[in-house]
């Protein structure tokens, strides 16, 4: 079965200055999907996916080539706005990173700086994003206590619910568990299994039995480049590439 | 229990008992007396002495030996020189007398051997194993706060003691007359309140702005680094030198006034509000702009929403510490805003105005020429009010806006 392809990317190559992070990614990942990518550390997993919402716009000395087309349109494009990419392309990232506000204006936030401002709108929305991020049943009660006081799991929920209240097309998660238990890991894994009902996730993970529980496609970066990718089941049983097979095997990496 | 480890406990109780007569001496101002006095320190001096041979003997390293001589050698010396201090320090026409002379030297005498000597207990007592430095760095890190808090309570304690009967409600409302011996500070209250605010009023928007500025969208590179250095070189300016360079410049335009005054002191203030700003910009985590960026908020909507509330009470601390220290500067507005007497409560900003550090720089001018020293002592005490409420104001505001992180 094809599916209709959502994020294309195309050439990529970027570098911190002299240093070269990414060199000639060329992949397109599905829509509604869940794409992994995995590989050993510094081998360009975070940059890549920072690359999806241009957040590499705000490291000093970071430059890119190729495209990235989002929807066939070419968010790297001249006329493209940087700030309209990110409200389509929504990022939890590795730390959970809540605002020092109520749970409440945590996910009000990117409303109201996207102008919507009614209380009856906002309410609805908040309540909506924390049912989809499982987390509702847990904090119904103190919406207007602080997102400091959550525990490390409720916290990355709330960054995951905050994401979702913008409605955006692609959700990006770096590393999204690396700071959380196996309790609180399964609970995001639940969560990442309902949401690509409605949206194309792209995940950067070190934990490869991740990858394989769920991801339907997967990826492998080694120094920059791209070594593989294809169906997840495909990766990890019968790997094209030996490079990916002794780091799947736990030989290497 | 062992004789030496009674005495070393004796030292101890001995030392810090001293150390709090002390406190208490420095605090309430009074002086124990000659004969007490001596009796502490030949007692301590003695104790110590006595514990000499078991140290000697205990200690691996001599070095704590050494230490045990020199503090009995002190605390004789002490018993024989506070005592004995010379009864009249002559300064010009002031003049300080013997007690209070005495009971400034025998406290701060008190404050730090007290806690010297307990800690040189505490060697013989552990047998000078780590026990017996962990708890004499207890005691120095005590003597340390305890340094700290002895000024402050020295100059709270006496300003109020002499400055507290002279605030009656004629000296807040009235006029000075006399040189400054009888009336009131009445405009001079008003114009220091008027100054501070129009200092406030100068001096937030461009040093918050410039924070901003600084830490947010200038890139790293030279034109930052150039104006920090001005920023620091801002701060080390002597406060006289602005009052200068406010007489060449602001005087020919805006005369001797409340403005030339309050931009002075802007200028004054605005490094210390930049450089406690920029401090607590920096403070919060990269993580939580990233957040923000990633939901397609802009610069200044994070600026605004996500950085600064949290900033915000590291912001009012650096504010009420620049306003504090404008509050008491004399140097700067005394060529360029204030008048002694004949300054009447400011109809405008250009009209000239009366300043409490400057009123109370004059009354010690008089001070033995008029009978100016209650109403002198009440200008301090007034003016420390204000310095110290201008303080408690902002720590009541950084708790209220304090959120957790």
């Amino acid at each position: 079965m094809e599916n209709h392809i959502k994020v294309s990317i195309k050439n990529l190559s970027l570098w911190y200055g002299s240093n070269q992070a990414l060199d000639q990614i060329t992949m397109d990942m599905p829509e509604k999907k869940i794409t992994a990518i995995i590989g050993p550390s510094g081998c360009g997993k975070s940059t890549l996916i920072r690359c999806l919402n241009r957040m590499n716009d705000l490291i000093e000395g970071c430059r890119t080539t190729g495209e990235i087309l989002i929807d066939g349109q070419n968010v790297y494009d001249r006329r493209v706005d940087a700030v309209e990419v990110r409200r389509r392309v929504g990022m939890v990232f590795q730390k959970p990173n809540p605002f020092p506000k109520s749970i409440y204006e945590n996910i009000a936030y990117g409303c109201r700086i996207g102008g919507i401002n009614t209380k009856q709108r906002l309410d609805k929305i908040v309540k909506e994003s924390l049912k989809e991020a499982a987390l509702w049943d847990e904090v119904k009660d103190r919406l207007s206590d602080s997102a400091m006081k959550l525990s490390g799991g409720q916290q990355q929920r709330l960054c995951i619910a905050r994401t979702l209240a913008i409605e955006p097309e692609v959700l990006l998660m770096d590393e999204p568990c690396s700071a959380l238990d196996p309790i609180a890991t399964a609970k995001i894994e639940d969560l990442l299994r309902d949401l690509k009902r409605d949206y194309t996730v792209v995940i950067v993970t070190h934990n490869m039995q991740q990858a394989a529980r769920v991801s339907d496609y997967t990826a492998y970066l080694y120094l920059g480049k791209l070594v593989e990718f294809g169906p997840t089941r495909q990766v990890f049983e019968k790997p094209e590439a030996e490079l990916t097979e002794r780091y799947i095997t736990g030989r290497f990496g | 229990m062992k004789p030496k480890d009674a005495l070393s406990c004796w030292i101890i109780f001995l030392g810090s008992a001293m150390a709090l007569i002390g406190f208490g001496s420095a605090a309430g101002s009074f002086y124990i007396g000659d004969a007490l006095l001596r009796l502490l320190f030949v007692l301590l001096g003695i104790s110590l002495l006595l514990l000499l041979p078991t140290s000697f003997r205990l200690a691996k390293q001599k070095r704590s030996f050494c230490w045990m001589v020199a503090f009995a050698a002190i605390s004789f010396a002490l018993a024989y020189l506070v005592p004995s201090a010379p009864p009249k320090v002559g300064l010009r026409d002031y003049s300080i007398d013997a007690s209070l002379m005495k009971f400034m030297i025998s406290s701060l005498a008190l404050v730090i051997t007290g806690p010297v000597a307990a800690s040189a207990g505490f060697g013989p007592l552990f047998n000078f194993t780590k026990h017996a430095h962990q708890a004499s760095a207890y005691c120095f890190l005590t003597i340390a706060i305890l340094l700290i808090l002895y000024p402050l309570g020295l100059i709270i304690s006496e300003i109020s003691v002499n400055g507290l009967p002279g605030i009656t409600w004629e000296f807040l409302t009235q006029d000075v007359s006399k040189h400054g011996a009888e009336g009131g500070i009445f405009p001079a209250l008003v114009g220091t309140i008027l100054l501070i605010g129009l200092t406030a009023l100068i001096a937030l928007p461009l040093g918050i702005g410039c924070a901003i500025y600084l830490q947010e969208y200038a890139k790293r590179g030279r034109l930052v680094r150039v104006i920090r250095t001005a920023v620091n070189i801002l701060q080390g300016t002597p406060s006289i030198v602005h009052g200068l360079f406010g007489l060449a410049v602001f005087v020919p335009l805006f005369g001797i006034s409340l403005l030339s005054g309050a931009l002075i002191m802007g200028f004054l203030t605005l490094p210390i509000v930049i450089r406690t700003s920029e401090e607590a910009i920096r403070s919060i985590p990269q993580e939580i702009r990233e957040g923000s960026y990633a939901l397609g908020a802009t610069q200044w909507q994070t600026i605004r929403k996500v950085v600064l509330p949290p900033a915000l009470p590291g912001v009012i601390t650096g504010v009420v510490l620049g306003l504090g220290r404008a509050a008491g500067e004399t140097a700067p507005i005394m060529f360029t805003a204030v008048y002694f007497m004949g300054a009447r409560v400011p109809g405008s900003l250009l009209d000239p105005i009366q300043a409490l550090p400057y009123h109370l720089l004059e009354l010690t001018r008089y001070w033995g020429a008029y009978p100016v020293e209650q109403n002198a002592w009440a200008t301090a005490f007034l003016l420390l009010a204000i310095v110290l409420g201008i303080n408690a104001g902002g720590i009541i505001l950084r708790e209220r806006y304090r959120q957790e992180f």
